[in-house]
């Protein structure tokens, strides 16, 4: 990428060197070719308005280091729907990771409750489950099953 | 060909080819959104016509020409990627065309706005950049390009997550800083040959204001709508995501700085 042209060593930037500054266009105190009014004060907006998004996302991050400092995930289901297949049926599921600790490898399992002893179980593993987070999974069954006759657990998981 | 096409292609080819060649992307074009990715197009269109006025393919007498040379960008941006995803047998087999439109058409940004600085990465004798006036939101612009490229090199990967997940708040915070001190280090006190320098008069944090924090936040600004739009943040909360963006923020606030050297 870094392919330099010869054109570059004429570029006037904002702020020249001073040699280039003895002779051609006037520049002011800061080295900087004289400005419009305007030009000046639109800088000096999106320069105030810079330092106060960075120093918002500075004290952002700096509450977040001070306050959320458990250090387990909280992981939980909510069985949102049942999606009929071809073959079988999807349980989609919201899984919550209410903790402030981010999860890889997640392993989870549905057990399906058909009545009179009868079971299924599906499993999903989910790559990374982020702190105060939600993902969708869906589990899958053969026949059709109540979302609220589903009983959900993590089987296991890792830190990134 | 016109040399200027073939120079074209060239910016297409460096500026796309690791995006190309990155798996997350190919699977991406399957499972993003089609409204995302519309936006993406859309949305870019604007910034290259913009881009395209202050160091395209030529020096344009009016907008008209520059979104002329943007659809041109476009085309070669879209040729080019074709082309490459083909020979690298990307697509699938048999490749459907659902699935070449999609695959094609998020690798279009890349390639165009490579394709659009082409010209200026490779010379172009006949185009004096002294004698268009450089203006402050030419510079953000310049920029904010410089910003795109890099981040859109990285967005889609899983490390820009898997980072974030494995840094502490601490670590974010202590990126912010870290990634303006480069950025504000690589444009004005390397004093890379061509690159600008600062006269001895100007006061430090009055071009660390005007220039480095606002080209930082340009940069975090491209980052969480490249991020967004590549579907990066959905489902992390708040906090996770800002995180992500400051991460991303990182290399994009070099390539941001760069631009101004390079472009």
């Amino acid at each position: 990428m870094a392919v330099k042209t010869s054109s570059q060593a004429n570029r006037p930037a904002h702020a020249l060197p001073a040699k280039d500054q003895e002779g051609g266009k006037p520049h002011n105190k800061d080295g900087n070719e004289t400005q419009s009014f305007e030009e000046k004060r639109l800088e000096w907006i999106v320069a105030t308005l810079s330092a106060a998004v960075t120093l918002a996302l500075a004290g952002f991050i700096l509450y977040e280091a001070l306050t959320k400092t458990g250090e387990a995930p909280d992981i939980s289901f909510v069985a949102s729907k049942a999606v009929a297949m071809t073959q079988g049926v999807v349980i989609e599921v919201e899984v919550h990771n209410d903790g402030h600790v981010t999860v890889a490898d997640v392993e989870m399992e549905a057990r399906a409750d058909f009545g009179g002893g009868e079971e299924e179980i599906g499993t999903v593993t989910l790559n990374y489950l982020p702190a105060e987070s939600i993902s969708e999974i869906g589990f899958g069954f053969s026949r059709e099953v109540d979302p609220q006759q589903v009983s959900f657990r993590v089987l296991g998981y890792t830190y990134p | 060909m016109p040399l200027g096409m073939l120079r074209g292609i060239g910016g297409a080819l460096i500026f796309s080819l690791p995006i190309l060649m990155t798996m997350e992307m190919w699977q991406l074009g399957l499972t993003l959104d089609w409204w995302r990715m519309l936006a993406l197009l859309l949305g870019a269109f604007p910034l290259l016509v913009l881009l395209s006025n202050e160091i395209g393919f030529e020096s344009t007498q009016n907008w008209s020409e520059d979104v002329r040379d943007v659809l041109i960008a476009y085309g070669i941006g879209i040729l080019t990627s074709a082309s490459i995803l083909a020979l690298l047998a990307i697509f699938h087999d048999p490749m459907t065309p659902s699935d070449f439109a999609a695959k094609v058409a998020l690798q279009a940004v890349p390639g165009a706005l490579g394709a659009l600085l082409g010209r200026s990465q490779f010379g172009d004798e006949e185009r004096n950049p002294a004698q268009k006036k450089e203006t402050f939101v030419g510079e953000l612009l310049i920029m904010a390009a410089g910003a795109l490229f890099l981040s859109l090199n990285v967005a889609p990967t899983e490390e820009m997550q898997l980072i974030s997940f494995r840094m502490s708040a601490w670590h974010a915070l202590l990126l912010i800083p870290i990634s303006l001190a480069l950025m504000h280090a690589f444009v004005f006190a390397a004093s890379f040959a061509g690159g600008s320098e600062l006269s001895p008069e100007t006061p430090w944090w009055s071009a660390f204001l005007r220039f480095t924090v606002s080209g930082y936040v340009v940069a975090l600004v491209i980052c969480f709508v490249v991020l967004w739009l590549l579907g990066q943040l959905d489902g992390l909360s708040l906090q996770r995501a800002v995180r992500v963006v400051v991460v991303l923020g990182f290399p994009a606030a070099i390539g941001a700085a760069a631009a101004r050297l390079i472009l």
